[in-house]
């Protein structure tokens, strides 16, 4: 069982493959399992067929956008209180409107100061652990 | 005279009216006449009555005095007779008594005579004289034969030888005498009386003549009186009726049916004037009409969103204000062909179809003509069949037109339209001003076409400039975000070198890594500028405004401004002032406008130098001044003007290799003005730059 800890599982989606990874890099660093997807399809897929604790979301991605993917999210009931952090390079107030609009949790512009964003996922994680463990105490919180 | 009389004073008289017409000259000369007439009269009557006259008294007084010589003789040859008889008495001698018997004898025929003449005479005198006359003569008569009786008695007596001499002789004689005498006074009498008479009727003779040349006066002073009143009566008419031409009654007309043939002539001749001064009034009227109809055509026009529209237009004021059947307004279509592009016309015409292909072709020579030559086509009736051109023949069949006018639109050597109007139920007289007018609205149509032409032109070109302006902002943004994507690794993994998640840095790698992500850091700057300005650009991006503490902005803007430009030689001198001054506007382009400035100052100042950074409220104007002054290295006079343009960079700038894109100032400027304020700059070349924003304070807030 120990060998099977269960860490705490992110999703990033980005069509970029050197961000996924960098992504990937950091964030695996810092402790979490990370999940990357590089379009907004296999996103959804993934998060409808196991829901992870947080998703980090391009906007700008081939087939689905990560506006489409976030409002898909917001509408599946199983789903729907997902933290989403929407990571892009789209830096006017009007995306960023459109972004909170769609349901984000947050919105960080590329490129972002990795230590900030990370700061920002943990405390995101935190909140969340703590209302889970008020009420039911079952998940473990990351090491 | 009566040729004169049957003069006509103007056609169409009645035959009546003109028999009754005399002019003046006749008149004149009928009174001249009838005195003439009326002096000769007189003359006649006053010679022959003197002749009259002096014959009576001559007749009267040749006939008396042989009465009187007569009476005389008488008288004579009885004196002589009494002689001789009493000398015989006294004598007896018988030489007196033989003497006797000759002169009795003598004395009969004295007597004879006498009665003879005295029987001529009695024609001639006065009635009142005849019986006397008669009486006297026969006293006289019977005694001279009483006494011749006696004086035979004595005779007797005497030779009886009786001496005795009787009274009676005497007494006889003295009665033959008085009888004698009052025969030859009744004879003076009658002489006299003639005398009289002749002088009374000489007198009476004056009379007449008196008489006679008073009423030729009188006639002649009635004549006078009615002719002038002839004359003058006209003439007032005349008068009064121009009076009334003048005062503006335009019925007023003189009397040319009656009076005399001049002042009716006149007064004809003044109608025709009057007549002829009305006709040109309403043809003044008429071509103000026309002036003022091209006017408003002409204002109708400019109103008009296109030459469609413009063409509708005057098709249908021209017909409603020419009264013509027909209007036709031609343009060129694509194959450089003038084709019906509006008309307008009388509600039971039908509309003109699509034109046979022979009458474009006949109308585009009839076209360039007539611009060629710089006339318009007027026709003020349809030619007979064989007199007609081919041309007209083909335009005739068309458009059914009796009278029409063609007038060509062109600009320059080009013909690009033409105007008709027709007349399709009768011919008609076209006026000048007609045709001035359709010629000056044809002269402005092609103004309008012309104008109309360079603004679609125009908008045309404005609209690609802004599509093309767009698509340079959409691809500037797109590029920007492209080149955020690389970065994004670039700077990310910098950032995961210089935290050493990939293991401690040795050596200079450190210092180089910093260089890497220093220049990493001046892309990401630039890019984001160049975001900025592309986005300050879209329309309505002022939707994120909310109230930003000047102050707070001016703090946060110096403590975070971009690495490339940190500088550890220049010193930043701040004066955020009061806190609560609010602008309302977007906080993240407002921010940026500090930047750039502050920035530039740290940028274009010397090492040691410092900058003023400092906010002032001014509440006159509601606004809040931010001024920032460096005393760097300034900006030449001749670059001043040009520098909130997009990429321009100040000579000196790029001489020093100071780096920089030439965005900065324009897009402060760009977001000052969208937010209703004002950014001025004043630089002197090597001592500094001092750069003023002035920004709207919020409303509501102190």
């Amino acid at each position: 069982m120990n060998d099977n800890i269960v860490k705490t599982r992110i999703l990033v989606a980005d069509d970029d493959r050197d961000i996924l990874d960098m992504l990937s890099f950091i964030l695996t660093h810092a402790g979490y399992t990370v999940v990357g997807v590089s379009d907004g399809s296999e996103a959804i897929a993934s998060i409808e067929a196991d829901p992870p604790e947080l998703a980090i979301l391009d906007v700008m991605m081939p087939g689905l956008s990560g506006i489409e993917v976030l409002r898909q999210v917001r509408e599946n009931e199983s789903v729907k209180d997902l933290t989403v952090i929407l990571l892009t390079v789209l830096s006017g107030d009007s995306d960023k409107a459109a972004g909170f609009a769609a349901g984000a949790n947050d919105y960080v512009t590329k490129p972002a100061i990795l230590s900030e964003l990370l700061q920002t996922v943990q405390s995101f994680l935190a909140k969340k652990n703590s209302q889970v463990s008020t009420d039911s105490e079952s998940t473990l919180p990351p090491q | 005279m009566s040729d004169e009389s049957a003069l006509q004073v103007s056609p169409g008289d009645g035959t009546s009216r003109t028999s009754r017409v005399r002019s003046i000259s006749y008149n004149a000369r009928r009174i001249i006449l009838l005195c003439l007439v009326l002096l000769v009269v007189i003359c006649v009557t006053a010679i022959w009555s003197l002749r009259t006259q002096a014959t009576q008294v001559d007749h009267l007084i040749l006939t008396v005095a042989p009465v009187v010589d007569a009476n005389d003789e008488v008288f004579r040859e009885m004196t002589v007779a009494q002689a001789e008889i009493l000398q015989y008495q006294v004598s007896h001698d018988l030489k007196h008594l033989a003497k006797f018997y000759i002169i009795k004898t003598q004395i009969n025929l004295a007597i004879v005579n006498l009665n003879a003449d005295s029987a001529l005479v009695t024609h001639d005198l006065s009635s009142a004289i005849v019986p006397r006359f008669i009486d006297l003569e026969k006293i006289q008569h019977d005694a001279v034969e009483r006494w011749l009786a006696f004086a035979l008695l004595i005779e007797q007596a005497v030779s009886r030888g009786e001496t005795t001499l009787d009274s009676t002789e005497v007494q006889l004689f003295e009665g033959f005498r008085r009888a004698n005498t009052e025969f030859d006074n009744l004879l003076k009498i009658a002489r006299a009386d003639a005398r009289t008479n002749a002088r009374t009727a000489s007198g009476r003779g004056i009379a007449v003549i008196v008489v006679a040349a008073l009423v030729t006066l009188l006639v002649m002073l009635l004549f006078g009186l009615r002719l002038t009143r002839a004359i003058i009566k006209p003439i007032i008419d005349l008068s009064g009726t121009m009076k009334h031409q003048g005062e503006g009654d335009l019925s007023a007309r003189a009397e040319e049916h009656q009076g005399l043939l001049e002042t009716m002539s006149m007064a004809h001749e003044f109608n025709v004037l009057i007549e002829r001064q009305i006709g040109f009034q309403q043809m003044q009227e008429r071509a103000m009409k026309m002036h003022v109809l091209a006017a408003k055509i002409e204002s109708e026009v400019r109103r008009a969103s296109n030459t469609q529209q413009s063409l509708e237009i005057i098709c249908n004021a021209l017909g409603e204000g020419l009264g013509a059947d027909r209007v036709m307004a031609n343009t060129l279509d694509a194959d450089r062909d003038l084709v019906l592009a509006a008309q307008w016309h009388l509600p039971d015409l039908p509309p003109l179809g699509v034109p046979p292909d022979e009458v474009i072709r006949t109308q585009n020579a009839l076209a360039n003509d007539l611009w060629r030559s710089g006339e318009s086509l007027v026709s003020h009736e349809r030619l007979a069949p064989e007199a007609q051109l081919e041309r007209s023949k083909i335009f005739y069949r068309y458009t059914d037109a009796q009278a029409a006018i063609a007038v060509p639109i062109g600009i320059g050597d080009q013909i690009i339209g033409m105007v008709y109007v027709f007349m399709v139920h009768e011919p008609r007289h076209w006026e000048e001003f007609e045709i001035v007018a359709v010629r000056r609205i044809a002269m402005f149509v092609a103004q309008t076409i012309v104008d109309d032409t360079h603004r679609t032109q125009q908008s045309e070109h404005i609209e690609l400039l802004t599509r093309l302006d767009r698509q340079k902002a959409n691809f500037v943004a797109t590029v920007s975000h492209e080149l955020r994507t690389p970065l994004t690794s670039i700077i990310g993994y910098l950032e995961v070198l210089k935290d050493g998640y990939a293991g401690e840095l040795v050596g200079e790698q450190s210092r180089l890594i910093e260089v890497i992500d220093r220049n990493a850091s001046r892309l990401l700057g630039l890019i984001n500028n160049l975001l900025t300005l592309t986005r300050s650009e879209d329309v309505g991006h002022t939707s994120g405004a909310t109230e930003v503490s000047i102050s707070d902005l001016i703090t946060e803007s110096c403590s975070e401004l971009p690495p490339t430009v940190q500088s550890d030689s220049v010193k930043l001198e701040i004066d955020a002032g009061t806190k609560t001054a609010m602008v309302l506007g977007d906080r993240g382009q407002l921010k940026s406008v500090i930047v750039n400035i502050v920035s530039n100052a740290i940028k274009f100042s010397l090492p040691g130098g410092v900058v003023n950074i400092c906010c002032k409220l001014d509440e006159g104007t509601n606004r809040i001044r931010i001024i920032v002054e460096d005393r760097g290295i300034g900006i030449p006079a001749a670059d001043q003007k040009e520098l909130f343009s997009r990429f321009f960079r100040a000579s000196n700038a790029t001489a020093k290799f100071i780096p920089g894109t030439g965005l900065g100032l324009s897009i402060v400027k760009q977001i000052v003005n969208d937010h209703g304020g004002e950014v001025q700059l004043s630089s002197i070349e090597g001592e500094g730059t001092t750069v003023t924003v002035d920004l709207p304070l919020a409303l509501g807030v102190d």
